[in-house]
């Protein structure tokens, strides 16, 4: 609570001014009509209340004070419509526009209790929002302005018969036009949902002009913002490790960065910049994503029945949405933990450009390999690195532009005494991404970026041979959204050009393979989506084809549906369902014989349906089923060498030749309720599930490899008083399945042993269980904050078995557990 | 951090025996090929040596199986030309090479016939009652045909303990006796007589080998080896031995392998005190 004395002090400046040189106060043009207190209405309370209004040098509200309170809703209602409110901004001596501080008082009367003759309810995903601006403009032109509740309701008296149009406004929210028919006084009901944005800003005529792409109203989309993610605990504030707690996503063995989407291999999971897809998104072992947070406006999941934006997988989507807002004010930090330290530093260029550049590099092999040094031989520790480079421009109704230049880089080696490398891996990524964001005119948004440039793997290991592949890409994507007659539709080209390579020529792992082609595969998708009521309907089309050099041919044709029903004020349904391809690699053509190469898309046919409740306010809960029939998988080949980013598998190998035999089942029930308070946020979530797969035709169906019967996860981080915050993950889930041995073959000529398998994923791994802690404390300074963090992880030190091993001979289990209790200690400077 | 902890676990290594050199349990050591590399239609020696800590007793089911189609090629033989059943830790085999695999040699070419050893407890394995009758009998059954050809099928099923199968393979070619390969020759001088508990023995190995690319392997019923393995360099390998805390017999073998099927053992006892 301000004092008495910070609140008139200001008041008795600007008063006192006029006195010196006659300078004006701001003069109020705009005021905003505040929606009368329902139960206020209802009980005929009348009220005043006194504001303080903090009126800046371009005349809008920055800040309004409640000075002498009414209670019953009064107060809310009054501040959130007086910041809405525009002046004529007060002069100085010089006759210059200036800041001042003027008493409003605000009067609810029952004599302007308005008689509703229209009403409606603003909602986004299912929830209301508070505080949507809804400018009406009459048949004479006579405009009328209103404001949402807290229930996402507003409302309009006496409106005069005729056509009005009504334009919904909200920050952070896609501007929504309807049209309604005013007949003899007669109320007109309305539902209107906003769908998210990701940045607007207010021009200078004061219309809210939208400057980057609205977010697909996906019918399942998770969306955690990129401030919430710092604190959250077990992920030391990743960007990407954050989605792995979110519903349908299961857990990665060991801790690692895989994404298990409701019951699909990380591998048919994409990953997207902006739309475009990325090689890799997690440095080795998941220990961080290979972009810093700040970078990134929010993470989306997407875990399945969602639109035709996306394309080329079979399982769920994960979109980084780059920030598109240019920052307040110039900044930087730097910081430091326990394995990795990074800097951002982000400029501002005029008042229309803003210059980012961040890095961050891995210490582990600084600290290691002294250590491990001095020998024959030198096992050096992995390390990463990644960097960025960004330039965003908002060029005001020319869009928004951003170039951004990212890379990343991990590897390992061990060298031998001869300072030859004995054994290597590294893979990495140059990319620059260009965007290029503007509104068309008639409500129409146009969406463009590029995102080229070349990844690479490699893998030595002498003398036995070497291993890599290599891929120079470009991916195009523009997309248009927009009205069209009584649909609303959105229609992209995805346009992927790329020139792949590689070796694979390692002694244990079979002949040389080898192989080197263009290819091309332009997606073009269709989307028209119409509200019917209170249902939208949302069917789409994407068709995707692929043309290889050396003549193999692939074509998807992609038909998707999703429909939202708002049934009541906190009750959406949801549904939807659709096929999604994948197509060959260029491996597993090349192994066939390229134009004979009998290989066609591996497909998936999602469907889902669910329900969003809000509890209360702050609190809401969603259930969500879910269907994906997998077919045309391609098998085969295991016994190849392969780049992997998790464990190895275990059973027998499917040595066959490549063949679209695989089919397979995930179904399962994903619950939640999640609470985000002004202090706190925190959710549970539950998932169960199921995933089978047949390997080939005739072949028993076994459990998928990932399959994770049950996972519970609740996770909360609450802001506590002078600085601190505190939070805490608990997960509990099945152990996944593996192959038992049996029993085990001893190899005279090599002395090794073979082991002899059980049935495949017949044996499940025991339940897992973890708690992790977090506790933040941030000490602001004078020009800069500084944050510390412990994050305890595995707080219980609980000896979770993840993956399944066994000794040298098989005659015993030898389960790899995971990280024991490892406290992380965090440093953060911020300027 | 699973990456670096799982690496760096696979390069630690300590002071001490190797598990992999302890013998705890019925074991096929190994077996050795006279002649190590046999033409066609060639009958060939497989002299078996079999560790048995608990003494338990053993049978040895050796047979000779190069797998085509589901059967064994050499299925088309008398069938105690390519099967043997024994019952001891050295057993000796001769058995047939089938004359088939010439079909597919040049004198160029190399093929490899399959040796297989089941070392058994007596009365866990019903593969060897079905062989003990099938011999008497002199005639191959079809259930014995199909569990020789796909040994895997009913390993799963046996017990691990009491039970060793291995497999070897027998270079066959149509090369003269002269150029083929022959057997090292090995001289292992080790501990005479008692051996101190948890006390550090030196084998010294010599190895005569044709190609003089040999690698010895070292296994202890007790204690063990430093290392599973060591190459020998200008004929000669040193083997650690470290004997076990408690005062118990120990025998110790040293096997060389030259990589190509030849082989060969030596077995010592030693009385740790």
């Amino acid at each position: 609570m301000r004092s008495i004395r910070s609140i008139l002090l200001p008041l008795l400046l600007s008063l006192a001014a006029p006195a010196l040189a006659e300078p004006t106060l701001p003069v109020l043009t705009e005021a905003i009509a505040a929606p009368y207190p329902p139960a206020a209405l209802e009980a005929g309370v009348e009220a005043n209340v006194l504001l303080q209004l903090a009126v800046d040098a371009q005349g809008a509200v920055t800040e309004a004070l409640v000075v002498e309170p009414a209670g019953q809703g009064f107060d809310e209602a009054a501040k959130a419509a007086a910041l809405d409110f525009r002046f004529q901004p007060a002069t100085d001596a010089d006759g210059n526009p200036a800041a001042a501080s003027i008493l409003y008082r605000y009067r609810f009367t029952l004599a302007r209790a308005p008689i509703v003759s229209a009403q409606g309810l603003v909602r986004s995903g299912g929830l209301p929002l508070q505080g949507v601006r809804v400018d009406a403009v009459g048949p004479q032109g006579q405009r009328r302005t209103g404001l949402s509740d807290a229930d996402g309701a507003f409302r309009f008296a006496d409106l005069e018969d005729g056509s009005w149009r009504l334009s919904l406004q909200l920050d952070g929210y896609g501007p929504e036009v309807v049209s309604l028919e005013v007949r003899e006084g007669a109320l007109q009901d309305l539902s209107v949902p906003l769908y998210r944005v990701i940045n607007e800003e207010l021009a200078a005529d004061d219309e809210i002009v939208v400057t980057a792409a609205r977010v697909a109203p996906e019918l399942t989309e998770r969306v955690i913002s990129a401030d919430q993610i710092r604190y959250l605990p077990g992920t030391s504030g990743d960007v990407v490790k954050v989605i792995q707690n979110l519903p349908g996503v299961g857990r990665a063995p060991l801790g690692i960065g895989q994404l298990l989407i409701r019951g699909t291999a990380p591998e048919d999971s994409g990953y997207y910049l902006g739309g475009a897809s990325l090689p890799i998104v997690f440095h080795f072992s998941g220990l961080s994503t290979v972009m810093p947070g700040d970078l990134l406006e929010e993470v989306s999941l997407l875990p399945g029945s969602y639109g035709v934006r996306y394309g080329r997988t079979l399982g769920g989507v994960v979109d980084l949405r780059p920030k598109l807002e240019l920052p307040e004010t110039s900044g930087a930090y730097a910081s430091v933990d326990l394995y990795q330290a990074a800097a951002f530093g982000e400029y501002l260029v005029g008042d229309r450009g803003a210059f980012t550049l961040a890095g961050r590099r891995s210490y582990i092999d600084a600290i290691l390999n002294p250590i491990l040094g001095g020998g024959e031989a030198t096992f050096q520790a992995p390390r990463y690195w990644d960097g960025q480079a960004r330039y965003l421009v908002d060029a005001g109704e020319a869009g928004t532009f951003d170039a951004m230049l990212l890379a990343s880089n991990d590897g390992f080696r061990f060298v031998g005494a001869e300072d030859e490398v004995a054994l290597g891996l590294t893979t990495s990524f140059q990319k620059l991404r260009l965007g290029w964001t503007r509104e068309l005119g008639g409500n129409w948004l146009s969406t463009a970026s590029l995102l080229v440039g070349p990844q690479e793997n490699t893998f030595q290991i002498a003398p036995a041979g070497e291993a890599w592949e290599r891929t120079t890409s470009a991916n195009l994507r523009e997309e248009l959204y927009g009205p069209l007659g009584p649909v609303t539709l959105r229609a992209g080209l995805d346009l992927v050009v790329a020139d792949e390579g590689f070796v694979y020529d390692v002694a244990s792992f079979g002949a040389r393979e080898e192989a080197q082609a263009r290819w091309v595969s332009p997606a073009v998708y269709v989307e028209p989506s119409v509200q019917l009521g209170q249902i939208r309907l949302a069917p789409g089309l994407r068709v995707d084809p692929l043309s290889v050099e050396g003549g193999f041919r692939s074509l998807a044709v992609d038909p998707r549906v999703g429909t939202e029903w708002v049934v009541g004020p906190t009750t959406t349904l949801k549904a939807g369902t659709g096929r999604y391809s994948a197509h060959p690699s260029l491996r597993q053509i090349a192994a066939e014989g390229w134009d004979q190469a009998d290989l066609t898309t591996a497909r998936s046919w999602q469907s889902s349906a669910g329900v969003t409740q809000e509890l209360t306010r702050a609190t809401s809960a969603e259930l969500t089923g879910y269907a994906n029939r997998l077919s045309d998988l391609i098998v085969g080949r295991e016994d190849r060498f392969y780049f992997f980013t998790g464990p190895p598998p275990s059973g027998p190998l499917d040595e066959g030749a490549y063949a679209n035999d695989g089919t397979g089942w995930a179904v399962g029930l994903e619950a939640s309720v999640r609470v985000e308070t002004e202090r706190s946020v925190g959710w549970l979530t539950a998932n169960l599930s199921r995933s089978t797969r047949v390997q080939r035709p005739g072949d028993e169906a076994r459990l998928f490899r990932y399959d994770q019967p049950l996972s519970v996860t609740a996770l909360g981080s609450t802001e506590l008083p002078r600085g601190w915050r505190l939070g805490a993950r608990v997960r509990v889930g099945s152990g996944d399945p593996y192959t038992p041995v049996e029993n085990r073959i001893l190899s005279l000529d090599q002395r090794s042993y073979l082991p002899v398998f059980g049935a495949s994923d017949s044996a499940r791994l025991p339940t897992f269980f973890a708690a992790d802690l977090r506790v933040d404390r941030e000490w602001e300074l004078k020009r800069s904050t500084l944050t510390t963090y412990l994050e305890v992880q595995n707080a219980t030190n609980t000896q979770n078995p993840e993956v399944m091993g066994w000794s040298f001979d098989y005659a015993r289990e030898e389960p790899v557990t995971g990280l024991p209790i490892l406290p992380v200690f965090g440093l953060r400077g911020e300027i | 951090m699973t990456t670096p902890l799982l690496l760096l676990s696979l390069f630690a290594c300590a002071d001490g025996p190797s598990e992999e050199t302890l013998v705890s349990d019925l074991q096929v050591i190994a077996t050795v090929a006279e002649p190590p590399e046999v033409a066609p239609g060639e009958q060939v020696s497989l002299r078996t040596v079999v560790a048995d800590p608990q003494e338990r007793g053993a049978e040895v089911l050796t047979w000779l199986c190069t797998p085509v189609g589901g059967a064994c090629l050499e299925a088309s033989q008398p069938l105690d030309q390519w099967v043997h059943l024994g019952a001891s830790a050295e057993d000796s085999a001769s058995l047939v090479v089938s004359p088939a695999l010439g079909a597919a040699l040049t004198q160029t070419d190399e093929v490899a016939a399959v040796a297989w050893v089941l070392a058994c407890e007596p009365g866990l394995c019903p593969v060897v009652e079905e062989a003990r009758a099938d011999l008497e009998q002199g005639v191959l059954s079809p259930d014995l045909g199909a569990a020789l050809s796909d040994p895997v099928s009913w390993m799963a099923d046996l017990p691990i303990a009491g039970v060793s199968l291995a497999l070897r393979t027998v270079p066959v070619s149509l090369r003269t006796a002269e150029e083929r390969n022959a057997n090292p020759v090995l001289r292992v001088t080790g501990p005479e007589g008692a051996v101190l508990a948890e006390g550090l023995e030196s084998l010294e190995v010599e190895v005569e080998d044709q190609d003089q690319e040999t690698t010895v392997y070292g296994l202890a019923t007790a204690g063990g080896f430093g290392s599973p393995f060591s190459a020998v360099l200008g004929g000669t390998a040193l083997l650690s031995y470290y004997a076990p805390a408690e005062t118990v017999p120990a025998t110790l073998y040293v096997v060389a392998q030259d990589g190509r099927g030849g082989t060969a053992v030596w077995t010592g006892e030693a009385q740790v005190r």
